[in-house]
């Protein structure tokens, strides 16, 4: 029972100072607070003041305390404030000021709070208020602060533009902005701090707003623009370190990088300056120049800058095709141009990107390439198909120059120049076909070497892929393939009756392979000298029984024939084509025939004999046969007799076969015939696409269809409406796809 | 078996953390096992306890997985987190033994710099200089060696800076003042060193570690040797809890002086406090509601454990002032009288029971000190000691026949206590209907509706939610049983369930809230 009687519960409040009110207790803590800004802090017992906040907030009187302890402090604030600003002052001496009372403040603040802990943990914490020192900072900020928030601006930031006008870093005033900074960092505003909501807007205004007039008064040329510019960035970068955090340096670089570099002024100053470097082939400038800033937007203008410049160079290079043969044209305007890649592609090469910007190291390469190849494919496409014959012809005379070893060195390094453009022009079907072309008569006249060749061809496989070049590798295989035949054959068959002095040269050709019209093959009228009408029916029969399944058909007017001749005065060895031969080889048996005593012997056709005729008996360097009368046309009537008194600086003399009775007329017909067969050939790869595409799609709209053929052939060459329509209208036709009935637009693909 | 030990594991098995922490800190041993052979960490892991099975583990819970218990621990744990924990505890690397008092004391040595309680200091020399002094604390000295303490009292008296003599082995005396200091020592020493340890060890009377010693030197297995370690570690925290007790016990309470109300302690009696066993550098004074005064000498090193002392010495305020010229002036000799420092009004046990809680994490609280324990220790922001008693408080049986539920309703409100709320809530829901004409419950759910602010109609009561959570936890129902339940038409079934009862039970809580208009 004495147990129980002892512990008669007698709650709460027995801790607390008893029985007294706030009233009578908040004067301790007032006069406490009066203490600690008096500096006189150690005769304050912190037990009784614990006690006394533990006791207020214990009756419940928490919200009371904070309401009171905020303004007090609100009035302590503000005399503070009359009483150390005074109101003249401004400027440097201000910052000076606020710095000391923000470091005295912040101490009594700590105080403070320690003192009001439990009010913290009991009142503020539950309640989501504010704790006492937060409090504290923002009553700080509310009377110290905000009023002068104008003058601490002003202040700040002319002392930070008296630094810039210096550029001198002067450490006693940075550090005093650090200060200034810090503590606006520490002083929350809303959701933020006071510095980025209230300061970083009009320091970044103000700082955009300096370098403007900076800009604007200055007058200086290119060049020192770029100097100056790079020495202030550098500089306020420095300065900016000093005091700010890394997220406002960053802030400040970027709009710096819009007041310097996008202006009117440094817009026109770029192309000048990237002209400059690209003239004197001045790498470092270029550096300068892409260094100013990392922004990708920046980079894309000064590579814009460069693509100009090259575009520029490229059309300045001039084709004279007045007074120069084509063939050394061409060779003159593919060297300029590979110069020109060259040229650049070094120096972008060379440039030394800022390491944030997008283009980084290590890709210089590529985008030096990539620019180029851009550039140049514009320009090279501008007139594609000149382009084309041009790098074509350029090929074809690299080709025909080698003979010895040293030379073929420099002329692989040339083709290898080369092969980068290939790439470019849209028409690549088109120089398809006249490569073929130069290649099949290289091939047949034996004027270049196949290992070049066929590593060129690989090249262009590398580049171009398999598709472009399988046909071509046709061509050099049967030539290989040709030559076994031949070796064969002449095993077989031992040395030729009469004819020991014969050297047969067989060239079995893959029809589709190369790029003849089949009407070519077609005179087979003609009657072949009675010599070599035996080998004929010989290699035919032997061919005939090595592969019964394949057909043979010779081709005359592709052949090439040398005959050894006694002149009077000399001896030569003449080759000239098949035709040409066979009349030459008339006179071995007749003085003198007429034309149309050759019309019967040989069966030309009448255009043909005539050609070959002119050939042989009017072209000046290669009068073989002598004409009567001497006239310019052939009459059924003349008379043709061998001219033993030719004579040539040469043993060999090659007869060129004119190429028409009517020089423009048959240029014409190649050129339509060329056109002709890419037509063809495109439409027949067309043809394929929309067949694979419907067959996958099932239906299609024009518009669709359009743009996924344009896709697909783009490798090729570049689609036309008109070609596409021919496309549709055989397939239509044809019944692969019909329209939809209702949609005119829509196309359906029939299984 | 102890009753703390099997209160002990009951915690373990309802996961009551608070209640743990309470129980291990009277010093049971965490690895001892029931008559079913459970030992408490077995207990929480197979019941899934995390936080508890993490404590247990801090406190010195052994769990090798080489032994039948430690893997038995493992394959039982109810939870793969828990599971994880226990495997990653390595008991070769776990034998230090972390009881927050322990702690404190090692951390006495390593950082005390800014409080600066230190007030002996011994020096070692070589033939020229000094070249290491060690700052220490008499009253560890005195309360954890026997023979130092021997030394402090009588030829060294007053004394604070010693040169050892030439020739005294640094390294083993520093062992052994890290040992007392209870710094993880034991696996720092090498071979060589036990037998100049167990000669120094038996020389300053302190007999269990010089047996340890002797013993461990022969082991070499090393998970043999943890094993022994961690056999030890308790052993030696056991030992000094019990030091640190009588400590408090002879020097500390018997040093005391009981004033008269009204008396002012006089300069004389400070000094007869000051030059006590105690060795103390603060004074407590405590008044009871008699308006008797007692003064206990005390020690900042220990006192600062309270945040509230912490910061009363650390901010510039006058008690600090005093204490730095209390400091100084002993230095130069002079006698000064020792700060004079004073917790609230209570009674003596209760300020007794704070001092036993600060000095060796005494957890002994009787369950009519409780309330007033509680109510102190949120003055002094021990969240920890206030959970104690909470558990205390919700562990009586003796408690409510002599004080309302209902004040102990407003000191859980006060304290900011959880626990206490819930108890009240459960209290009340077990009786409802002998309270439902009580007035107070009126009163108590309409202070409960207003502990949120700005509250508006729709907003719940914290204590009517409570007590209807327990009303449910009475009749095991849940509350899906109730809605199928009111569509039941059997009266047998409805009787039998429990159900008529319940709704009763119900309709107390809302005939009041109908009465005070409130919806909740």
């Amino acid at each position: 029972m004495l147990m129980s009687k002892r512990v008669k519960i007698r709650v709460p409040n027995r801790l607390g100072y008893s029985g007294q009110s706030f009233d009578d207790l908040w004067p301790t803590l007032q006069d406490a607070i009066d203490h600690i800004y008096e500096g006189n802090v150690e005769v304050l017992s912190f037990e009784k003041l614990y006690r006394t906040v533990y006791s207020i907030v214990i009756m419940k009187k928490g919200r009371q305390l904070y309401t009171e302890l905020g303004s007090f402090l609100t009035y302590k604030l503000q005399t503070l404030r009359e009483r150390t600003i005074k109101d003249g002052s401004r400027g440097f001496e201000l910052l000076q000021t606020l710095i000391a009372i923000w470091d005295s403040q912040c101490s009594i603040f700590k105080l403070i709070s320690d003192m009001m802990i439990y009010l913290d943990k009991v009142y503020c914490k539950p309640e989501r208020t504010l704790e006492v020192y937060d409090l504290c900072l923002s009553l700080f900020k509310k009377h110290v602060i905000d009023p002068l928030s104008q003058f601490v601006d002003q202040a700040l930031i002319t002392d930070i533009n008296g630094i810039r006008s210096q550029l001198i870093l002067n450490e006693v005033n940075t550090g005093v902005c650090k200060r200034i900074v810090d503590m606006m960092e520490t002083l929350l505003e809303g959701n933020d701090n006071y510095f980025l909501n209230h300061f970083e807007p009009i320091f970044l205004e103000s700082t955009r707003q300096y370098y403007e007039d900076l800009i604007n008064n200055s007058d200086l040329d290119p060049t020192e623009y770029l100097d100056y510019m790079n020495k202030h960035k550098v500089f306020e970068f420095s300065l900016d370190e000093q005091f700010l955090n890394s997220d406002t340096v960053s802030k400040i670089t970027t709009s710096l990088d819009k007041v310097l570099l996008w202006n009117q002024k440094f817009s026109t100053i770029v192309p000048i300056l990237v002209h400059q470097a690209v003239i004197e082939n001045n790498v470092e400038l270029l550096n300068n120049i892409c260094n100013l800033s990392s922004e990708n937007e920046y980079t894309l203008k000064i590579i814009k800058c460069i693509e100009n410049c090259l575009a520029e160079d490229a059309n300045a290079i001039t084709i004279e095709t007045a007074t120069k043969k084509k063939t050394q044209v061409a060779i003159e305007w593919t060297k300029a141009v590979f110069s020109l890649a060259n040229k650049y592609q070094k120096l972008i090469e060379g440039i030394k990107w800022p390491s944030s910007s997008s283009s980084a190291d290590g890709k210089n390469e590529e985008l030096g390439t990539h620019i180029v190849d851009n550039v140049l494919s514009k320009f090279l496409n501008q007139n594609c198909r000149r382009s084309i014959e041009y790098i074509s012809l350029y090929l074809d005379s690299c080709f025909k120059i080698t003979k010895d070893k040293d030379e073929e060195r420099k002329v692989m390094q040339n083709l290898s120049e080369a092969v980068r453009l290939f790439n470019l022009p849209a028409e690549k079907d088109f120089f398809e076909m006249l490569y073929k072309q130069q290649l099949s008569k290289r091939l047949l006249q034996g004027r270049s070497m196949i290992h070049l060749e066929k590593w060129m061809l690989q090249r262009i496989k590398d580049e171009v892929g398999t598709f472009f070049t399988s046909r071509l590798y046709g061509m050099l295989k049967d030539v290989s393939t040709s030559q076994e035949q031949a070796a064969a054959f002449i095993d077989a068959n031992g040395p030729f009756e009469n004819l020991e002095t014969l050297d047969f040269r067989p060239q079995i050709l893959t029809g589709i392979n190369w790029p003849f019209k089949a009407f070519d093959f077609s005179d087979s009228n003609f009657y072949l000298p009675s010599k070599l009408e035996q080998l004929k029916l010989d290699f035919e029969l032997n061919y005939n029984n090595q592969y019964p399944e394949r057909k043979l058909t010779w081709a005359y007017h592709l052949c090439q024939l040398e005959i050894g001749f006694q002149f009077e005065n000399s001896y030569h060895d003449i080759s000239m084509s098949m035709f040409a031969a066979s009349i030459f080889l008339l006179f071995e048996e007749h003085e003198e025939l007429t034309t149309e005593m050759i019309g019967i012997l040989t069966h030309l056709p009448e255009q043909e004999l005539q050609r070959q005729l002119l050939s042989l008996s009017i072209v000046p360097k290669t009068k073989i046969l002598r004409k009567k009368p001497m006239s310019k046309t052939i009459n059924p009537q003349d008379k043709f007799s061998i001219n033993y008194s030719f004579s040539s600086p040469s043993k060999n003399v090659k007869i060129q076969t004119i190429a028409s009775i009517k020089p423009s007329m048959k240029n014409d017909a190649t050129s339509k015939y060329v056109q002709d067969t890419l037509e063809h050939e495109r439409v027949i790869e067309i043809n394929a696409a929309i067949s694979r595409k419907m067959k996958s799609s099932r239906s299609l709209t024009h518009g669709e269809l359009s743009e996924q053929i344009t896709e697909a052939v783009k490798g090729r060459f570049a689609l036309t409406n008109s070609i596409l329509k021919k496309s549709i209208n055989y397939l239509l036709e044809k019944e692969y796809i019909q329209r939809d009935p209702d949609d005119s637009s829509v196309y359906h693909y029939l299984p | 078996m102890s009753k703390n030990f099997a209160d002990l594991c009951y915690a373990c098995r309802v996961g009551d953390t608070d209640n743990v922490d309470r129980l291990i800190s009277t010093g049971v041993n965490l690895n001892a096992v029931d008559q079913f052979d459970n030992s408490p960490l077995f207990l929480a892991s197979l019941c899934g306890h995390e936080t508890v099975v993490k404590l247990l583990l801090s406190r010195g819970a052994v769990c090798d997985r080489d032994r039948y218990e430690g893997a038995r621990c493992i394959y039982g744990a109810l939870t793969d987190s828990i599971r994880d924990i226990l495997l990653r505890y390595d008991i070769s690397k776990a034998v230090d033994v972390n009881q927050p008092f322990t702690m404190h004391i090692s951390s006495l040595i390593k950082d005390d710099f800014f409080l600066d309680t230190c007030d002996l200091s011994w020096s070692f020399h070589d033939n020229i200089r000094a070249i290491e002094c060690l700052q220490l604390h008499k009253f560890i000295l005195a309360s954890r060696c026997a023979q130092l303490n021997l030394g402090l009292m009588s030829n060294w008296t007053g004394r604070h800076n010693f040169e050892l003599p030439k020739g005294c082995s640094m390294k083993e005396m520093k062992i052994l003042v890290k040992f007392i200091y209870l710094l993880p020592v034991l696996h720092e020493i090498d071979y060589e060193q036990y037998s100049s340890l167990i000669a120094l060890s038996r020389e300053w009377g302190m007999e269990l570690l010089a047996e340890f010693l002797n013993k461990a030197q022969h082991i070499l297995d090393p998970s043999e040797k943890s094993m022994f370690m961690a056999t030890f570690q308790y052993k030696f925290m056991e030992l000094a809890r019990e030091q640190l007790c009588t400590f408090v016990n002879d020097a500390i309470l018997k040093s005391s002086i009981i004033l008269n109300s009204h008396e002012e302690l006089d300069q004389g009696q400070n000094i007869i406090l000051k030059e006590c066993l105690a060795f103390p550098d603060v004074l407590l004074m405590v008044k009871n509601l008699k308006d008797e005064q007692r003064v206990f000498p005390c020690h900042l090193a220990i006192l600062s454990r309270a945040h509230y002392f912490k910061l009363m010495f650390t901010l510039p305020f006058l008690e600090r002032t005093l204490y730095k010229s209390q400091k100084k002036s002993k230095d130069s000799g002079n006698s000064s009288p020792l700060p004079l420092i004073s917790l609230p009004s209570c009674d003596f046990e209760v300020a007794v029971i704070i001092i036993r809680y600060l000095y060796y994490d005494s957890s002994e609280i009787p369950w009519y000190n409780a309330i007033d324990v509680l109510l102190m220790a949120d003055m002094l922001m021990e969240d920890r000691l206030k959970s104690m008693a909470a558990v205390v408080l919700t562990q009586s049986k003796e408690l409510l026949k002599c004080c309302s539920i209902f004040d102990i309703l407003s000191v859980a409100w006060e304290t900011r206590m959880e626990r206490l709320e819930h108890f009240v809530a459960k209290v009340i829901a077990q009786k409802i209907r002998k309270y439902s004409n009580d007035p107070a419950l009126k009163e108590a759910i309409l202070q409960s509706s207003k502990r949120i602010s700005a509250r508006q109609e729709t907003d719940t009561i914290e204590l009517v939610d409570d007590i209807r959570f327990y009303l449910l936890e009475k009749y095991a129902f849940e509350l899906e049983d109730i809605e199928v339940l009111s569509s039941e038409q059997d009266l047998g079934l409805l009787k039998s369930s429990g159900i008529l009862e319940y709704q009763q039970d119900m309709s107390v809580i809302e005939n009041i809230l109908d009465a005070l208009s409130l919806q909740a």
